[in-house]
Order: structure tokens, then sequence, then C-alpha cells
């Protein structure tokens, strides 16, 4: 039994569509026999068209942005030996919090709970029970502030950024933060000769884009009337796009995890037992 | 198959085995060419349908290529050209002439033949059949047994060419006189046995475009004006669609190109009943073909020209063209030039010039939804055609006077084709005058709502139609883009006068533009530009806040139902962006806001009880907002409480009571030294934890409330439910290690709910919540294990 | 008759280089192909007669001579036959046979004024008479020889032929057709060349034929007798014509048995030859025009 399990789609709110191949992976084959919805879905009229064409046998959970009171806030359904409950997540708190989802699991009997919210797509076990969040399919914007590790991931892009802009008035090159690029070397040399120049006529070998404003991290006013940009940053700013396919079979769920990153579909393999007694 | 069929066919057959055996044989060349022209008769007959006449004629041609090579093979012992004047014995016109043609072609094709002489001879004498399937057949058969023969060199070229113009024309003249045979009653018919010979007629063209080292200048100063003078005269309309259409398929690109206006010409003095259309746009979409195969082709814009000129000629020469046809030509003449010079702009509003002052002849017409749609189509070239979707905002006025002259629900759906454009190409917006003429292009989707859904008493926002309209509408303002995040800010507020023309309408787009705003936010924060030190970054950005709330205030003032609820969400997500750049007050803010339009509009019970589980769990983030205005924090959250406490029904209150006391207990999780991640599918390592907000007292007093709230519940079931959740969420902070809940306070409640159930008859209802319980009870033992504080709980 | 009688004597006629001789195939009264030795005008005919009597049976004769006949031979009410030549050589003086004699003759330079025809009514035909006379029954016979008459391409008597002979054909408001062909006057070997050019078609015509008929006529008025023989018929056309059409016309006559125009053969008789175009309509009606074309034999 192959189940997908979807959600916070946030369309048109916060993104335009699923990514393409996304659609191309989910176009109507019949293999999939239900769909799971977690939800942030209602108020697109052209994606429950979509998910409809997926399985006709759609089951969808309230999330926070949907105005459908019908919905019902959570759900379980049972697939041979594994009873799987999915909740949106919003009623959930802490949002998110592991504790919490436990406590909602056992209460639903459940032993996959799959949930959604977050937009961060994630799968544990945890005190036996199987616990998924597809994420969010479309990689819709999250209002709750970036995790530590995508911060990090946005300063070092931030860094390389200013790096690049900065190096060539250097004086003594950095080379362990650019690439190992032939043309590096040569840039400098032609540097030297017009280091004359006002800063903002050199040309950057490694970003095209306008200059960015000097973090003011250590305090000092970035002078000038140089535009801001977030160029750089714009593909860090939403969530991966992501969903989920469960493939149940007795007490094993086999669940494959898609996600989109850079332009391709990647697929992880997790595989969760039930523990009988 | 016929009987008729049948019987010829088993005569054909046996004819050619006997044929075959003769020609196996010594000296029995006469009596194999008897048993060929006894094969050959049948095809003198009238009763077949025209495709039952050609499976014969295959048939035929087999059994005559097998004599043409036996007469190839044996040459010179038989002397072709004697051979060729005995064939010509034959009494009956159809066996001498298949024969003549066999010996003819193989007498061609041995060196130094009088090859002109004998290609002249047989074209010649095809003439004696007049009968246009049986003549039809026969030139084919010409056609097909000279095909390798036709001398090409310098001399003859000439020759051979005027050999199958002849050939072409004489069986064109056979094919359309085919329509006028039988009684009138039979037409269709007619019409239909000639559509399944047309291909006969066409392969002559096909051949002709075969032949090597025609010139492009001989094409255009002969050839095609011979074929078109044929195709003229024969008045015959069925033949002119076709054979046009077969030129511009089979002659080269470059030739078409040359010959434009030659063939445009051609055109205007067809039958009238000739569909003009289909011939101009098949050539149309030849040369838009050739573009395309050859996208590095240099053509003069001259020749878009000729195209130009030829519709704006069409009125006068063709007065009688339906403005069907004619809005169609037009269409593709758009396309082409669009495809050809898209940078010159000049020809497609030329076209939407002549197109506005055409359509005003229909003026005062009733409605005619199929000239309608080919408005639609020209409207639609420039947008679908322009490979540079940049392009579509070069179009001048005279695009916006045809396209605003059209019906409301035509204009929508061009509307709807542009943004469908610009999505596919995901084309940034990023100047305000391209927004401002994109939003020309979509004026329709902004205007009141279709007349005649109001007249029928629909709401016209909640039609299908429209919500997909404006689904689409607000996907594309994803596309108003700038990487200064303040430029981006200013194409969304100017995007947001153009929405707000009709109020209706906003409650699908200004969500849209909240998010954006959002979104825009979180960029400047995340580049370090919002520095609470710096009152200019501080001020630009409280700029943007104060926009977003003016545009939920906006959109809260219109009393469609899902309003509220948009709002609420729309200002708690701000208020979760607020405090998350550090600017508190603005948070608070927002949080008041959603807590007056909660007090306000939400009137639905199952809805409050959602909306204050948001409350709570984007309070409970909101960790800026407890470090540095914990007074704030908590008129906010004692104000939650206080509406859980007054929800509607007892299950929420109870429910909402004692979700909010983790509004009393927040833990930020530190994950910075947890450096060790987190397997998949391994259990979560606990992580530090820095307590924002541990109040013990206020935690308990809210499971108290909510135990209090669970027990005045009158259903005995519901109540119990209740416990166990009260129970779980107490274990909860067990684990989190609140000292006030207890193991004595956990203990208690495990008793209470035994108590409960001891009280009660057994139910089906009362079964399930047992298990509730039973599981609780299961993973108290369980995390005995873990934790030895569990073991001190005492299990019933 | 004298075939119901058993002769006593067997005569062979055997004419010089008879081997080597040009022979024509031509169809005897039953219908049986034979072939003839071929002679032109003016030819000698030359040979040898052997006369062998039967049995051993000596044979006493009156005579024995040989003869070269021209005849026309024509067949109404009873046949009717009259020489136009009748060349004579005794062979030998009365006497008796008593073993087999062989006798040489020769008809030098014989003019052959007509050609041999085989016609419906009418024949003409050249023979080798051979006769023994006898007191009883005498003994014949006789073998026959085939002449052509080789003309000049020019007849004296006949105008210089036109260039080609052009015939509007048509029944008022339902057909008009220019009829053009090369000329009137053919060899046997000819080519008949031609076109028709259809100018107003108000038929429905399905086929048209060109035919070529032997008219033979022989007696005088009021007895005269007239044959006429379809001997070719050749389909030039199928299918329906349209106002315009112009249909070829090539008929090779070589590989036909044709005979030559005769207007008049020794005031006997005449062969001439139509060419017919035949036009045949949906309803099977025939329409057509004849007219004269000159044969002859180069």
């Amino acid at each position: 039994m192959l189940i997908l399990a979807i959600g916070d789609f946030h369309i048109p709110e916060r993104a335009v569509d699923l990514p393409a191949k996304f659609k191309k992976l989910l176009s109507p084959t019949g293999k999939i026999q239900q769909v799971l919805c977690l939800g942030n879905v209602s108020q697109s009229y052209s994606t429950l068209e979509f998910l409809r064409s997926i399985s006709s046998d759609l089951q969808i959970v309230k999330g926070e942005f949907d105005h459908d009171l019908s919905l019902p806030l959570s759900a379980t359904f049972t697939y041979d030996k594994l009873k799987v409950g999915i909740v949106n997540g919003f009623s959930i708190i802490p949002h998110g919090d592991p504790l919490s989802l436990l406590t909602q699991a056992r209460l639903m009997d459940a032993d996959i709970l799959i949930s959604g919210g977050t937009h961060r797509v994630e799968a544990y076990t945890l005190d036996g029970k199987f616990f998924i969040n597809p994420g969010s399919a479309t990689g819709a914007f999250s209002t709750s502030p970036p995790d530590n590790e995508e911060l990090e991931a946005i300063a070092s892009i931030l860094a390389e950024a200013k790096a690049a802009i900065t190096e060539p008035k250097d004086e003594k090159p950095k080379t362990e933060n650019t690439k190992p690029d032939d043309e590096g070397p040569k840039e400098n040399a032609d540097v030297k000769e017009e280091s004359k120049e006002p800063e903002s006529e050199e040309p950057t070998p490694v970003n095209e884009q306008p200059p960015l404003p000097e973090p003011t991290i250590d305090g000092e006013k970035e002078e000038g009337e140089k535009p801001l940009s977030t160029a750089d940053i714009e593909d860090y700013l939403d969530q991966i796009p992501s969903f989920c396919l469960l493939d149940i079979q007795g007490s094993v769920c086999t669940l494959y995890l898609y996600t989109y990153i850079d332009g391709d579909v990647k697929v992880d393999k997790v595989t969760y037992r039930k523990e009988e007694y | 198959m016929s009987e008729q069929l049948e019987n010829s066919v088993s005569v054909i057959k046996q004819q050619i085995a006997l044929m075959k055996k003769c020609l196996d044989q010594k000296n029995r060349l006469m009596d194999a060419l008897k048993h060929c022209s006894t094969f050959l008769s049948e095809l003198r007959t009238n009763a077949l349908t025209p495709k039952q006449y050609y499976e014969m004629y295959i048939l035929v041609f087999d059994g005559l290529s097998y004599l043409s090579s036996f007469l190839r093979d044996t040459h010179p012992n038989n002397h072709l050209a004697d051979l060729y004047e005995l064939v010509q014995y034959a009494g009956n016109i159809i066996p001498r002439l298949y024969l003549m043609i066999t010996v003819g072609t193989v007498y061609m094709s041995i060196p130094n033949s009088p090859k002109k002489e004998i290609m002249k001879d047989m074209i010649e004498m095809c003439r004696g059949v007049q009968h246009p399937v049986r003549g039809l057949f026969l030139r084919y058969y010409l056609s097909q047994r000279t095909k390798d023969l036709l001398p090409v060199d310098d001399e003859s070229l000439d020759d051979s060419i005027k050999f199958i113009i002849t050939n072409f024309i004489e069986m064109n003249k056979l094919w359309v006189r085919l329509q006028h045979q039988g009684h009138s009653s039979e037409r269709s018919k007619r019409t239909k046995e000639r559509k399944e010979l047309q291909i006969l007629v066409g392969s002559n063209l096909v051949r002709l475009s075969q032949l090597e080292k025609i010139d492009k200048n001989y094409y255009k100063e002969f050839i095609l004006p011979t074929i078109l003078e044929q195709i003229v005269q024969c008045k015959d309309m069925i033949a002119q669609e076709y054979l046009l259409d077969v030129i511009t398929q089979v002659f080269p690109d470059e030739f078409q190109v040359s010959t434009l206006e030659e063939f445009l010409s051609t055109t205007l003095a067809l039958n009238d009943a000739v569909s003009l259309k289909k011939i101009v746009l098949a050539l149309i979409n030849r040369l838009i073909g050739f573009k395309q195969r050859e996208s590095d082709l240099a053509t003069t814009s001259n020749f878009l020209d000729v195209f130009i000129k030829y519709v704006e000629n069409l009125d006068s020469l063709k007065p009688d063209l339906p403005l069907d046809d004619f809005f169609a030509i037009l269409e593709g003449v758009c396309k082409i030039c669009i495809i050809y010079h898209p940078e010159d702009y000049q020809n497609v509003n030329r076209i939407f010039q002549h197109a506005l002052a055409k359509s005003k002849e229909h003026q005062g017409k009733p409605s005619d939804l199929i000239l309608e749609n080919y408005w639609k189509l020209l409207l639609l070239a420039p947008v679908l055609n322009y490979s540079s979707v940049k392009s579509i905002l070069e179009l001048d006025d005279t695009y916006f006077d045809f396209l605003t002259a059209q019906k409301p629900q035509l204009q929508s759906s061009v509307s709807m084709e542009v943004l469908d454009r610009l999505l596919d190409n995901n084309f940034k917006i990023e100047t305000p005058g391209q927004v401002n003429k994109i939003f020309r292009y979509i004026s329709t989707l902004l205007e009141e709502g279709n007349p005649t859904m109001k007249q029928l008493g629909l709401d016209p926002a909640q039609s299908i139609e429209v919500q997909k309209q404006q689904e689409k509408l607000a996907k594309f303002l994803h596309l108003l883009y700038s990487s200064d995040p303040f430029a981006h800010f200013e194409l969304i507020r100017l995007s947001k006068t153009h929405l707000s023309k009709n109020s209706i309408r906003i409650q699908s787009t200004y969500p849209t533009l909240v998010s954006i705003l959002l979104k825009i936010i979180r960029k400047l924060k995340l580049i370090n530009y919002i520095d609470l030190e710096n009152p200019t970054a501080v001020l630009q950005v409280k700029n943007v806040f104060r926009f977003i709330s003016t545009t939920i205030n906006e959109l809260y003032q219109q009393s469609a139902e899902n309003v509220p609820q948009s709002c609420v969400n729309l200002n708690l997500l701000a208020a979760q962006l607020a405090n998350e750049v550090g600017l508190v007050d603005i948070a608070y803010e927002f949080f008041i806001e959603s807590f007056i339009i909660y007090e306000e509009s939400i009137v639905d019970s199952r809805l409050q009880y959602q909306v204050l589980l948001l409350i709570i769990s984007k309070l409970h983030s909101c960790n800026n907002l407890i470090t540095s205005s914990m007074e704030n924090y908590d008129t906010l959250i004692t104000k939650t409480a206080l509406y859980g406490s007054k929800l509607l029904k007892k299950p929420d209150q109870c429910r909402a009571v004692y979700n909010a006391s983790h509004l009393w207990w927040v833990i930020q999780q530190n994950e910075e030294e947890d450096d060790d991640e987190t397997e998949e599918g391994e259990e979560p390592k606990p992580a530090p934890q820095i307590p924002l907000k541990k109040d013990n007292k206020r935690v308990l007093e809210c499971l108290q409330k909510s135990l209090r709230i669970a027990d005045s519940t009158l259903d005995t079931s519901a109540s119990l439910e209740l416990f166990v959740e009260i129970l779980n969420r107490s274990l909860y902070y067990f684990i989190h290690g609140n000292e006030l809940v207890t193991i004595k306070y956990i203990n208690g409640l495990i008793e209470l709910i035994q108590n409960n159930f001891n009280a009660m008859t057994s139910g089906n209802e009362n079964e399930t919540i047992r298990q509730e319980f039973n599981r609780t009870l299961q993973y108290i033992k369980e995390q005995g294990s873990i934790d030895e504080r569990f073991q001190h709980i005492v299990l019933v | 008759m004298s075939l119901f009688f058993k002769t006593p004597l067997d005569i062979e006629v055997r004419l010089d280089g008879d081997d080597s001789r040009e022979h024509v195939e031509v169809k005897n009264a039953k219908g049986r192909k034979e072939k003839l030795p071929l002679y032109k005008d003016g030819e000698t005919v030359r040979g040898q007669v052997t006369v062998r009597i039967k049995d051993n049976k000596r044979v006493e004769h009156t005579g024995v001579k040989v003869q070269l006949l021209g005849s026309i031979e024509i067949q109404n009410d009873g046949l009717q036959s009259d020489d136009f030549l009748s060349l004579a050589h005794e062979l030998a003086s009365p006497g008796d046979l008593t073993h087999p004699e062989t006798f040489q003759f020769e008809f030098r330079n014989v003019e052959k004024q007509y050609e041999s025809y085989r016609g419906a009514n009418v024949r003409l035909r050249y023979y080798i008479k051979v006769t023994v006379s006898r007191k009883s029954a005498d003994v014949i016979r006789e073998k026959e020889l085939w002449v052509h008459q080789h003309q000049g391409a020019v007849e004296e008597s006949a105008p210089p032929p036109p260039s080609s002979v052009k015939m509007d054909v048509g029944i008022e408001d339902c057909l008009h057709i220019e009829f053009e062909y090369s000329r009137n006057r053919y060899s046997l070997k000819d080519v008949i060349v031609g076109r028709i050019y259809f100018l107003l078609v108000r038929l429905k015509i399905k086929h048209m034929e060109l035919s070529l008929i032997r008219r033979e006529t022989c007696g005088a008025p009021p007895h005269q007798l007239s044959d006429s023989e379809v001997l070719i018929r050749f389909e030039i056309m199928d299918g329906a014509p349209v106002r315009g059409e112009t249909i070829p016309i090539r008929l090779f006559l070589g590989g036909f048995d044709l005979t030559p125009t005769y207007k008049d053969v020794n005031k006997k008789f005449s062969t001439r030859t139509f060419l017919s175009l035949v036009l045949i309509d949906e309803d099977a009606r025939r329409y057509f025009k004849q007219s004269e074309i000159i044969l002859y034999r180069e």
C-alpha cells in the first residue's frame, strides 16, 4: 500500500507551485492509493485539483490557514498492522515539540504520526513510534525563525560574498575562502596596477551582483550609497520542498523522503518496523 | 472485399502467374504480353470504388514491375523500340498505355535512348484516357515508372520539369472532373472519393520538389506560376485547398520565402468557397517552422511587410471573407511577425490597429462565440509567441485598445494567459513601469465580478472561475522582485494600489502581499541590515511593518466570511517576524491586533478554539518578546488563558487551558552545542536548555483549572477523556522537571481517573478511553527504565 | 468432281526457288491458313511439272499443257469467273505416259496487272494449271500463286496528298468535334496519326474507337453486290472528354491484313477502305463518321 503524505502548500500566499519535478513524479499513475494531506492547502483550488488527480482517496486535516471548518484536526487510518495518525501541527503545543508529538501519538494510538506545520522534513522514531514530517511540498517560506543550521549556512554565504568583494583591496590576499580559480592571481595583478581606481569600479571575479553592504556586526557603519541586495541569499529563504511516500506492508513502513535541492530531486529511504509484543 | 474486386484480383493474380511462366521460357514474350494485356484489362472496370481500384492497381503494378525488370534484363534481345511499337497494337487503350509506359520506361533506362521523345510520346498518348479514376491511376503509373529516369542534366532538366508539370495539370483536370460525374445526389460521396485520390495528384508536386538542381529563380519564374495558374483555373475548391497546401509543404523553405508574393496573390483569386484561412495559415506555419529550424535565419523586414499588406488589402480584395477567417489569418500574421522580427513592435501594433478597425464591423451584431474566440487567439498571439516575455511589455496602446474592446470574460482569459506565461517563465518584474504595464493586461481581473453572475444571484467571488483567477493573480505577485529589498517593497506597494481598486477581490491577494512583505523583512534580517542601534534601518523596517498593518486592516474592512481568520493569522505571522527581528513592541501590537479581531469577529466556537491554539503557539515562540518585554508578554498570555477559559464548549475550554500552561513554561532548545546531529530513526538526545520563562506555579494552576473544567463536564466520557489528556500533559511537565508536578500529583490523577472508570458502566466509548489510559500507564511503566522517578508512580 | 474419281496419274507442280521465296499466309474459304508463294508484277514464273503414272499403268493422253491464269471469281447467284490473263505452253504432244516425266516451263516476264485478293464475294487469283488431256476425263492440277502489286508512293492519277485531312463533325447542340489526321493516303505499312479535338461535348461519351472498314463492291448496278468488313477496331479514348480536350490518334497499319485500294479491277470489282471514328455514349448509342483513306502497297 502506497500512501502519499504531503502538506503545507501555502499556495498562493507563499509559493507559486510545487517544483515541476515533483509534479511530474506525482503525475497520476494510480499507484498511490491514498493521499494524506496535512493541511494549509484549501485556499488553492488548483492544488486541491492536483491532489485529487493523484488519488481519489484524499484525506485532509485542517491547517491554520484552511478555512474549511468541516475538516478534522486529526485523523487515523489503519493499514495492515499499522495505525497512522495525521495532524497538521499547529495544534501541537509547543510547536513541533517531540514530547508533545509523542503524547499526541499515544492518545491517538498511532504507530506512525505524520505531522506538518514546521516546513521541515524529518523522520525519527521515539518510544517505538515513528514520527514523520513531510515538510512543505512547495518549500513555502516559514515564519518560524530559521534554525541554527540555516543561519550558519546563510552566514557562510554572506561571508563568501563579502570575501569576494573585499578581496581585491586586501593587501594580503586570503586564499582559503576563495575558489582555486586560475583567474584569481591575474585579477590581483591587474588590481595592483590600477589600485588608484575607486573601489566601486572594481570588477568582482566571483560575484557579478552589486556589492552587498558591509555587515554591521563589527559596529562599523557602511558608508556610501551602495544599494542593498538580497540576491545571494535568495535561494536560502524558502524551505526545502519535500513530501513523503509511505509503503506499508504488514508491520513495516518503508518511508521515502523526497526533497528538492538545487533543482534535483533527492530520495532518502527510512524503514520503520513496529515492535510487536 | 466486394465480389467484383475479388474476381478481378483473382484474374490478375492468375494472369500474372501465367505471364511470369511465359517470361521464364524462351521465345514466349508474345504470350507473356497477352497475359499482361489480360490482367491489364481488369483495370478497365467501372464497378469499383477508388479504394478498391487502388488495391487492384497495386497488384497490377507489381506484375508490370516483373515484366519491366525482365525486359531490362533481356535487353537487347528484345528490341525495345520495336516492342514499344508492338504493344501499341493492343485494341484497348488502358492495356495499351500501361504496356507502352512499361516498355517505354525500360527503353528510357538504357543508354542513348531517345528519352526526350519517349517522355513526350507517353505523356501525349495518355490523353486518350479521359475517365477520371482510370486516367488518374494511369498517369500515376506514368509518374511512378518515370520516377528515377527523368534526366536532370542541364539540357534535359527543363523537359523533365515540364513533363511532370504536364502530368500534374492533366491529373488535376481529371481529378476536378470527377466531382462533376454522376448524379448530384452523390455529391458527398464524390467529395469523399476525391479526397481519397488527392494524393495521386499531389504526388506530382512531391516529385517535382524531389528533382535535384531546381533553381530557386526558375521555380519563382516558371514552375510555381505554371502550377498556380492551373490551380486558379480549375476553380475547384478541394483542389485549390489541397494543392496549395501541398505546395506549402513540399517545396523548400527558401522557395517559400522567395515566392511569398506570388503565393499570396494567388490566394486572392481562388474559389470563394476555399478557406483562405487554411491556406495562409499553413504557409505561415511552414515559415514559422523554418525560422524555428534555422534560428539564425536572416530575412528582411520587407518579408513581413508582404504579409501585413496582404491582410490590409484583404478587405478590398476579398470583401466576402468571413470575419472569423480574417481574424484567424490576422493571428497567423501576428505570430509570424513576432517570431521573425520580435523587436519590430511596429508590425504588431499595425496588426492590432487593423484588428480594432475590423472588429468594429461586428458592432451591434449578436454575440458570436467563434469570432470572439478568434479575437482571443489574436490577443494571445503576442502573449504566447514572444520568446522573451519581456517583449509583451513593449506593446503599445493599439493592443490595449483592442483588448479593452472585448467582453470582460474574454479579457479575463487573456489576462490569465498573460499570467500563465509570466509564471511559466518565472519572469521577474523588476520596475514600476513593468508593474503598471502588466496591470493593464490584467485589469479585468480586478474589476467587479461578472455581471451575469450577479444577476443569477451568485456570489462572484465564490465561483470556481473567479477563485482560479484570483489564485493566479496572487501567484503572479511573487514575480514582482528586486534584489534590493526596499525596491522590492516599493513594487509591492505599487501593486497594492492596483489591487485595491476592487476591494471585493483583495481577500485573495492581500494575504499574499503580506507574506511577501514578511519575507522581505526576513531577508533584511538575514543580511544583517536590521540593527536596532541604527535608527534609519529601524525606521525603514517599521515602515514596512506599518504598511503590513495597513494592508491587514484594509483587508479586515471586508466583511467576507473568512476574512477575520485570515487577518488574525496574518497579524500573528507579522508578530512572529517582528519578534524575530527584535522589534518587540511591534510584535506586541500585532498580537493586540489579532486579539481585537478575535474578540470582534471570530464567532464560530470551533474556530475560536483553533485560533487560540495558534495564538498560544505563536506566543510561545516569541523569545525576544519574552526576554525583553516580559510585562507585555504577561499581558498577552494572561489574556490568552482567559480567552481559553471563556470558550463555549467545556472540552475546548479545558484543552485551551492546559495548552496555555505552556505559555508559562518556555524553554529554548539551545542547539548550538549539540554538535552530534541526531540521526534519523534514533531517539533525540536531550539538548541543553535555556529557560526563558519557567513559572511552575502558573503551570500547575493551568493544569488544575483544566482539571476543574474537565470535572465539571457533564458528559462523563468526555470528562474522562480530558482527564487522561491532562494526565499526559502533567507527565510532560513531570519529565521537564516542573517541581510542582509531583509524583503525588500524578498518582492523584491516576487514582481519580481510575475511580471515574469504576463509577461508570462500561460502554464502547469508554473502552477507547480506557485504552488511552492504559497506554498512558504503559508509557509510565516503560519510562521507569529510563527515569527512575517514574518508578514511584503507582500504577493501578 | 475429279476428287470422286481415282485419277490414273499424279501431277506435281514445282516452282523454281520455292524454298527461298517469300510466302504469304492467307486464309482459304474454309478459314484455314495456307502459305502461297509471292510474285511481283512482271516476274517470270518458272518451274517443273512432273507427271507420274499410278500402278504402272500406261496412260494415253491427247497432250499435256501448262497455263498461267489470272481470274476474277465473283460469287453472285452462282460463281462467275473471268480470266483476265491466260498464258499457255504445250508440254507434250499426244502420246502415252509409261513412266514419270518432268517438264520444264517458264512464263517470262508475265504482266500481273492486279493483286491477288480474297474477299467476301470476290476472289482474284493467279494459278498454274496443268492439264493432261484425255479422251475421257482430263487430269488437271492447279497451283495458286499470290501476287502483290507494288505502287509508288504517288499514283499519277491521284492529286498530291494534302498535308492533313481535317473534318468538322457534329450533331447540332450535342457534339462538335474536329477530326484530323495526317493524310488520306497510306501505305499498308504506314501509321495513321491524328487527333480529335472536342469543341462541344454534351453527350455522355464512354469510349471512342477508330475502325478500318473494307468495302468490296462487285457487279454493275442494279446487280451490284457490296460487302463491308470491319478489319480493325481500335479504342482511342476511354471516358468522357470535356470541351477543349485533344485526343491523339496513332494507329499502326503494318500489323494488320489490309488490302490496297482498288477502285476498279478489270471493271469487275473494287476494294476501298474507310476510316471510321465511332463514339459510344453511356446508353451504348454509336455515333460515327467515316471517310475513305487510300491504301497502297509500297
